[in-house]
């Protein structure tokens, strides 16, 4: 449909045959980002857009009509399922083309004629979720207004924040994790970035994941400029925040938890605590097709029955692999805590 | 015409001399410094150096990396990451390295062996942070027994506390929420320990027993043990202390700051030290062993390190080297045991000759030769590594200074010229720093003192020098402008700051270091 569009366009334009297209590259990055958030084209003409997947995760690129981004990413998301065979592209007029989904390190490039019609088209990536923060505007025979003041790319783009600032030599690296003054936590939080854009806090003065967010890491700088008074800035979108203080109870004891540290699994922390005598272990890993994450303990050598502060559960999707939900709180049997997961999605 | 072609051959020749006779008095005649190339995108303020059994270098940096140098290749490898302002690391082996990191001190090791840490374990967090920036860890010093020691800083009145605090919370001017209050500066104090230990020196094992060894301090940046397995503890000018302070820290002692004391069990809780008159503190402290005179000796000294080249870095085998911020400036201590409590003089070694400023971490390779890590945060300083070595050349300096009955007994590294006449060229002042509560201290009775009278010793290189004051409570300040040399070449450092706080018969009586 969006191919017959195209070339709809191009019967109904006369001189476009010799016109050199326009080509635009965008470059899919860590973060859920578009490297290049708008550009202008004019109407009716010809256009060779080459989406380069450079992330570790699958992205598309999805033209609509003008206004219709939300709606259209929505519509990918409902597609459940179906989505897959569809490449996450729902069956709307207001799709205009779109790109495949294109796996790590591949490309694809789109070719098509420019709507006749002036004004600002969106472009989205419509996998799952990832439309809350990836998306871009090609601006057709409309003047762009200055970035910062242009509410059609990203909130991170408007800051400037595309760039992102190198504090090590090693670059841009996702698992990273830093101990730093974070908001909202004990002054030992840890954050950690995981891969596909996901982001937590969790927090060794208590034992306990504080909050979770998409988009970018953390902003440092606030901390390192200098003598390490500030606090790092949240660079995402926060969608979880615990509302149970507390951390995992083990038998009746209120027993503070003691932090033993961490061991690092392909790079991401395996947080190590004690609890009533009791060795706790827990990894966060990122969920794969939905912006979320994964909490894996492990609580061996364990015989008393154990309660962890899961809340809220209400406006994410929760998951949990083991025990009984009640009121933000998990209970599970010391045979089930032995092994057992928790996960929080975005997307309910 | 004739005459003005002579007298200007002569003035150029004075002239030539003159300049030789000032490049001969130049640290950098008698050592070599080298810059290290750091990997690229790095922040290279170093919080920490150490040397690994293999002779790979270990260094952590101001945003929590930990990088492995081998210095047959110039290899810089990162070896862990992630760390909140590590300001310190111990080797354990190859694989394992202890690192002081704001919350807690942690064990790093390396379990696969390929080079780059796994495992980060807890040694030891039960002290409080209350999320101010002030409050640095420093550490760690390992004795021979292998304990560790750490030192704690006290948060200050720059900035107040967080809303989420770990561990106790105990104030005596303010509760927590007068922490929010716009005007709570003045009942914080200007230092504050608002959570337990800080202001204090811990002892930690590997296993993570603490002993909260003692306290007293206010912003110990520098822990070192010398060869003897002594502790000593570098604190920095500011209120308690009128000048920054070299302290030899033995258990159980109180080294002068008070706010640490909240969290001493022998403190009435609730008692307010900002309202307790100096005499009592005096009365319960222990001086330090060496001060360093604010403004031209150091202002913020950082790590001792004692020379254990066994002579490959010169003649001062066994003497501590102390870090200085602010200047191009190694300064070097020597210390005197005096009716069983050290006390000593202190001497710049090392200054500029290739030197950047903010010497902060050091230590020596097996070859002999000295690393240098510096670093500045928001405050005077440099970064980078720095390679120094001995030519094998000696500075003429003074190689020792100990206190005698009546005066001094000064050793210098080479036979002393014939020439040299006590009187005119060994130059003495004496003046105090108040222990107070303000910040810092001017100088106070400042005067010269004269020459007795004085005795070469047989070796050429020893003089015991009279003078006509010898009163405890004061820096004997010495200055040798002019003294040479048999060789002729002149004394690198002519300053030199002897802290006597008791004389050989053991008084140690001062009252004019409190003011009434």
């Amino acid at each position: 449909m969006c191919v017959a569009l195209g070339l709809l366009c191009f019967a109904g334009s006369s001189a476009l045959g010799q016109a050199t297209p326009l080509r635009v590259t965008i470059n899919a990055k860590a973060g859920l980002q578009y490297d290049v958030v708008r550009f202008e084209a004019k109407p009716a003409s010809k256009v060779e857009l080459k989406l380069v997947n450079n992330d570790d995760m699958a992205h598309n690129l999805v033209l609509t009509k003008p206004g219709q981004r939300e709606t259209v990413a929505n519509a990918a998301l409902a597609l459940g399922t179906e989505g897959d065979a569809k490449n996450w592209v729902p069956d709307l007029d207001s799709v205009l083309f779109s790109t495949p989904v294109l796996k790590p390190d591949s490309s694809h490039v789109l070719r098509f004629i420019t709507p006749k019609l002036p004004g600002v088209y969106p472009y989205v990536c419509t996998f799952p979720g990832h439309g809350l923060l990836m998306y871009g505007a090609m601006y057709v025979g409309v003047p762009m207004p200055p970035l910062e003041k242009d509410g059609n790319v990203p909130e991170a783009a408007r800051q400037g924040k595309t760039e992102a600032r190198q504090f090590h030599a090693w670059g841009e690296k996702r698992p990273l994790m830093y101990r730093i003054f974070m908001p909202e936590a004990s002054p030992a939080a840890i954050a950690v970035a995981l891969k596909h854009g996901q982001n937590y806090c969790w927090d060794a003065g208590q034992c306990r994941l504080r909050y979770a967010w998409y988009g970018g890491f953390v902003d440092p700088w606030p901390v390192w400029r200098g003598n390490g008074h500030g606090l790092a800035k949240v660079l995402g979108t926060k969608y979880w925040e615990s509302d149970v203080p507390g951390s995992i109870k083990i038998g009746d004891s209120e027993a503070e938890p003691k932090f033993l540290g961490y061991r690092k699994v392909d790079g991401q922390p395996e947080f190590h605590y004690r609890v009533n005598g009791v060795d706790v272990y827990e990894l966060i890993t990122p969920l794969h097709s939905v912006i979320g994450i994964q909490r894996s303990f492990r609580i061996p050598n364990n015989t008393k029955p154990v309660v962890l502060p899961v809340g809220p559960t209400g406006r994410v999707a929760f998951e949990h692999s083991a025990g009984k939900l009640k009121d933000g709180l998990l209970a599970l049997t010391a045979g089930e805590a032995a092994s057992f997961t928790v996960s929080i999605g975005l997307i309910k | 015409m004739k005459m003005m072609s002579v007298l200007k051959t002569f003035l150029t020749v004075v002239g030539l001399v003159f300049v030789v006779g000032l490049r001969a008095a130049g640290i950098g005649d008698y050592y070599s410094i080298e810059n290290i190339a750091m990997p690229k995108g790095l922040d290279a303020q170093v919080g920490g150096l150490d040397t690994m059994p293999d002779g790979r270098l270990v260094a952590c940096f101001h945003r929590g990396e930990v990088y492995t140098y081998q210095p047959k290749t110039g290899e810089w490898k990162l070896f862990a990451d992630g760390l909140q302002e590590p300001l310190g690391i111990r080797a354990i082996s190859d694989r394992e390295v202890v690192v002081m990191q704001r919350p807690e001190l942690t064990r790093i090791i390396d379990e696969n062996g390929d080079g780059v840490a796994d495992r980060y374990q807890t040694i030891h967090d039960g002290f409080g942070m209350t999320g101010n920036y002030h409050e640095f860890a420093f550490g760690p010093a390992r004795d021979a027994k292998g304990n560790f020691y750490v030192g704690l800083n006290l948060a200050s009145n720059g900035a107040s506390i967080r809303p989420e605090l770990r561990g106790e919370f105990r104030h005596y001017g303010l509760d927590r929420e007068g922490f929010k209050s716009k005007s709570y500066k003045g009942p914080a104090g200007r230092m504050y320990a608002a959570t337990p230990y800080r202001g204090w020196v811990l002892k930690i094992s590997l296993d993570g027993n603490m002993t909260p060894f003692a306290p007293g301090f206010r912003s110990p940046n520098g822990l070192g043990v010398d060869l003897q397995d002594r502790l000593f503890v570098t604190d920095n000018q500011g209120d308690w202390l009128g000048t920054s302070k070299l302290f030899h820290v033995q258990q159980g002692r109180f080294y002068g700051h008070p706010a640490s004391l909240t969290w001493s069990g022998d403190w009435k809780k609730g008692r307010n030290p900002l309202k307790v008159a100096a005499g009592e503190f005096d009365a319960m402290r222990t001086r330090a062993a060496v001060l360093f005179p604010q403004g031209f000796m150091a202002n913020s000294p950082t790590q001792p390190l004692p020379d254990s080249t066994k002579g490959r870095f010169g003649p001062f085998a066994g003497q501590l080297l102390v870090g200085e911020m602010n200047r191009s400036r190694i300064v070097r201590v020597m210390l005197d045991e005096v009716a069983g409590e050290l006390q000593g003089a202190c001497v710049p070694f090392y200054d500029a000759a290739g030197l950047t400023r903010g010497s902060h971490r050091f230590v020596f390779g097996s070859d002999g030769s000295l690393w240098v890590g510096q670093t500045h945060l928001s405050w005077v300083g440099g970064e980078g590594v720095q390679r120094i070595r001995w030519n094998g050349k000696t500075p003429m300096d003074v190689q020792s200074m100990k206190l005698i009955p009546g005066g001094f007994q000064i050793t210098f590294t080479k036979r002393l010229a014939k020439s040299t006449h006590v009187p005119d060229q060994f130059k003495f002042k004496r003046y105090y720093y108040e222990y107070r509560q303000g910040y810092g201290s001017p100088q106070n009775g400042t005067e010269a003192i004269k020459v007795a009278g004085s005795k070469r010793l047989g070796d050429e290189k020893t003089m015991m020098v009279y003078l006509d004051k010898m009163n405890p409570g004061y820096i004997y300040q010495l200055d040798l402008k002019g003294v040479e040399a048999e060789d002729g070449s002149a004394v690198v450092n002519p300053l030199i700051c002897y802290t006597l706080n008791r004389l050989t018969n053991g008084d140690d009586k001062a009252p004019h270091l409190v003011r009434k």
